[in-house]
């Protein structure tokens, strides 16, 4: 204010946010606001990252991941959906799919697989009907030609007493689950087990659907087709079977091939070789009576008609006519401990999808 | 002069009183106009704030001094950077005007800094909100098919999910899926092959087992390292299979972690023919996919094209190859027969017996394979694999993609971990040696 006499002027200056203009003068003061607001950014960028990978963690919207086993899943906020192909040469192949006891799973399959690519190839090579038909992920009836050996065998497999083929399931924990080539040859008495499931019931068929499933454990989702596992266990059932079998043809058709020292040999021989390990072509050439008995039967001409009685084992490749029926498959895949034999000539691979309702 | 009410009341009752004529001026500028006015101009010397220059001030009576002290040597720098920056922007206004301006004390200058830094601030937080609604949370699905039939679904963050269906007998399959140089690609399959149709039936004929190990029934060795290794000493051990890995496309090179019946990945350019082998003279160009237990496999592109799936196997594209084999198996059918060996040849029985001393029908028979039947030995592969391939673009793709990236880093990779670690070890470490400190001195 200037108070001249002789120009008396009086000037007000109003002077507003005082302390933003001592920042503005100031450079450090206002760099320390604009770093403050850079801070602010960082701050909050991280706050809603966090915020949103929550909430995206509580609720998925059309999240696409996969496992290391190629099961591609698709999550939702309320479910999620698995797509995973299954060959069905494999014998509970690992799908890498975690489940938990209480888990409602939906489950459904598609494709066709073929249980024995040679027959198939036979058929086609002679322009002729399919002995075997192609099979979808239920199962199907089985051809007549072997309805009766069907009967006899579907006591042996996996799940027993359903079609031949059929889609199954097993949860199996971590631990014991298929992570290499020698899931298929362990031999403890556990393992055995979970392949053949031959006491238990833990194969859970599902076929073409089954719906609101709860697996009943945790563990990992594996699958296969229905089909018989040659544990050492089922072997020796089996192999029981098939003997009583070919004993009670052999009396009922009156052929008298198997006199009774035969027979008792022939029980000696199940008990150290099939029971036990011992070598069975070894082991026959000291069973000089039925070794004879052996010979005799393959210079008949009815002895095609053994091949056909009971669970019906053929002879393996580069074995000695004259050594059948004792010695046969079974006999071989016990002796190679070639325990999915019967899966191992399936042609074919099924797309499971597995629709997984979150809990709430 | 600083505004003082009581003032101005005094001196307009004593200008009311004294019944002078005053002339009354109030200055009421407006907050923008006040900062854009270059009035309070600090352009003397002794005026000007001055750098501080480098402070390192560790004090050990505080409890994170490091911390601390870091923190305000950090400060000096940055102020040391910006207080170069307005010496600079002095300089070009002397330069420009002719005149020594202080630009670090212009509340003109620093109003605008701070406009715009606030101008910045809310643009930042409005796009920040904008990427985390529309880009990540509430992402859009845009599923399509390409012409090769590949599903690809589109991920928030620049992710890209593909699924398709290889079948194990075609020499490179075109997948249609276009990869840049820098994208991180991740593959896992499921289903599973067998390389030999005609063993595949045989060996269910004759009730055998398959004569390639049961790892080469599956793609993938799904198992530990040393299993790898383990099916390498196999390889040693089985000298057969040791040849068919050096006459594979993979192998070839003597590449030394090839397994018959792997998957393997080439990238290449969209039109260009796929790559036979890889030249030792040349860049790699076909890889082998090697998952370890537990993990899909991972690679990141080095170079931009289209990516490609085949299973390793014997291809005839060289007549040193065909020649090898058919010499090769001539000799194991000769010592087969003469029961020198139980070692099978690779070609049937049927074409040996034919091209075995006859020289004709053996360069008939080579030229055949080169002239139109080079893949023969994938044709009799039998399966499918489902593959997923799964890629974190380098480049998002989108506007956002200075966002994307970090947010990526720090929340897909895991970064935010090492962040997190990292600080928490410092921090930890620096209030340990702070309290350590106090302690002695107390």
């Amino acid at each position: 204010m200037e108070d001249n006499n002789k120009n008396q002027k009086v000037e007000i200056e109003i002077v507003r946010h005082k302390g933003l203009f001592e920042i503005l003068r100031d450079p450090k003061q206002l760099w320390k606001v604009m770093l403050a607001m850079f801070l602010l950014i960082i701050v909050l960028f991280f706050g809603l990252s966090i915020v949103v990978v929550s909430v995206k963690s509580m609720y998925p919207y059309e999240t696409v991941r996969t496992n290391p086993y190629g099961a591609t899943i698709l999550e939702d906020e309320d479910k999620e959906v698995i797509y995973w192909l299954f060959n069905t040469a494999e014998l509970w192949a690992n799908s890498g799919i975690e489940v938990k006891a209480d888990d409602v799973l939906t489950i459904r399959s598609s494709g066709k697989m073929h249980t024995a690519i040679h027959h198939l190839v036979s058929n086609a090579e002679k322009n002729k009907q399919l002995d075997d038909r192609w099979q979808g992920t239920e199962g199907e009836q089985v051809s007549s030609y072997k309805l009766g050996k069907d009967k006899l065998r579907t006591k042996f497999r996996i799940a027993r007493n359903n079609p031949e083929s059929i889609l199954l399931m097993q949860v199996i924990d971590y631990d014991n689950s298929n992570l290499s080539s020698e899931f298929i040859s362990r031999s403890d008495p556990k393992h055995q087990e979970i392949l053949s499931c031959l006491n238990s019931n833990e194969a859970i068929v599902i076929g073409k659907e089954r719906r609101n499933l709860r697996p009943g454990k945790d563990g990992i989702l594996h699958f296969a087709a229905n089909d018989i596992v040659l544990t050492d266990t089922v072997i020796i059932d089996m192999y029981r079977q098939y003997m009583d079998s070919i004993l009670a043809f052999d009396k009922s058709k009156n052929y008298r091939i198997f006199g009774p020292d035969a027979e008792r040999q022939w029980n000696e021989l199940y008990n150290s070789c099939i029971v036990n390990d011992g070598d069975i072509e070894k082991e026959l050439l000291t069973k000089t009576d039925l070794l004879s008995a052996l010979n005799t039967l393959a210079k008949r001409e009815y002895k095609e008609e053994y091949a056909d009685v009971g669970l019906a084992f053929k002879m393996y490749d580069k074995q000695k006519t004259g050594t059948y029926p004792v010695v046969n498959e079974l006999t071989f895949y016990k002796k190679e401990k070639f325990r999915d034999a019967w899966f191992a000539d399936n042609i074919g691979s099924f797309l499971i999808v597995i629709e997984r309702k979150k809990q709430k | 002069m600083d505004f003082d009410a009581k003032t101005v009341v005094d001196n307009l009752l004593n200008g009311i009183s004294a019944e002078t004529k005053k002339d009354l001026i109030v200055k009421d500028e407006t907050l923008l106009s006040k900062m854009m006015s270059d009035k309070d101009s600090h352009d003397g010397e002794g005026d000007r704030i001055k750098w501080d220059g480098f402070v390192w001030d560790l004090r050990w009576d505080c409890l994170f001094p490091v911390t601390r002290a870091v923190a305000y040597f950090l400060w000096s720098c940055f102020m040391g950077l910006v207080f170069a920056f307005y010496s600079a922007f002095e300089w070009v206004a002397f330069r420009l005007t002719g005149k020594r301006k202080n630009l670090r004390q212009s509340i003109r200058t620093n109003s605008v800094i701070l406009i715009g830094g606030i101008i910045s601030t809310i643009t930042m937080i409005v796009v920040m909100l904008v990427f985390f609604i529309k880009d990540v949370l509430l992402f859009p699905a845009d599923n399509h098919i390409n012409d090769y039939g590949t599903v690809t679904m589109a991920q928030p963050c620049g992710v890209e999910h593909n699924v398709l269906l290889v079948n194990s007998s075609e020499f490179w399959t075109e997948t249609g899926i276009r990869v840049v140089e820098g994208d991180l690609v991740k593959i896992a399959t499921s289903g599973a092959f067998y390389g030999n149709l005609v063993d595949f039936h045989d060996s269910a004929l004759e009730n055998r087992k398959r004569r390639y190990a049961p790892d080469n029934f599956h793609w993938k060795i799904e198992d530990s390292p040393s299993l790898i290794q383990k099916f390498k000493q196999w390889i040693v051990n089985k000298a057969e299979v040791k040849d068919e890995i050096r006459f594979c496309v993979y192998g070839r090179n003597e590449e030394r972690d090839a397994r018959y019946g792997s998957l393997l990945y080439q990238i290449k350019s969209e039109g260009e023919i796929a790559a036979v082998k890889n030249c030792p003279d040349k860049e790699q160009a076909i890889f082998q996919v090697n998952p370890l237990p537990d993990q899909a496999f991972e690679f990141k592109v080095k170079k931009s094209g289209v990516l490609c799936f085949a299973i390793n196997d014997i291809y005839l594209d060289d007549s040193t190859i065909v020649n090898n084999i058919i010499d090769s198996d001539l000799q194991i059918y000769k010592d087969s027969k003469a029961g020198k060996t139980e070692k099978r040849p690779l070609l049937s029985e049927h074409t040996l017996s034919r091209i075995e001393n006859n020289p004709a029908a053996r360069a008939n028979f080579a030229d055949s394979i080169l002239a139109g039947n080079q893949s023969m030995w994938y044709d009799d592969n039998i399966g499918e694999i489902l593959i997923n391939v799964n890629i974190e673009r380098k480049e998002p793709g989108n506007l956002l993609s200075f966002l994307t990236k970090p947010f990526r880093w720090i929340f897909h990779n895991k970064g935010w971990m090492w962040i997190l670690g990292a600080l928490c070890l410092l921090m930890a470490s620096d209030l340990f040696v702070g309290i350590a400190t106090r302690r002695k001195r107390h």
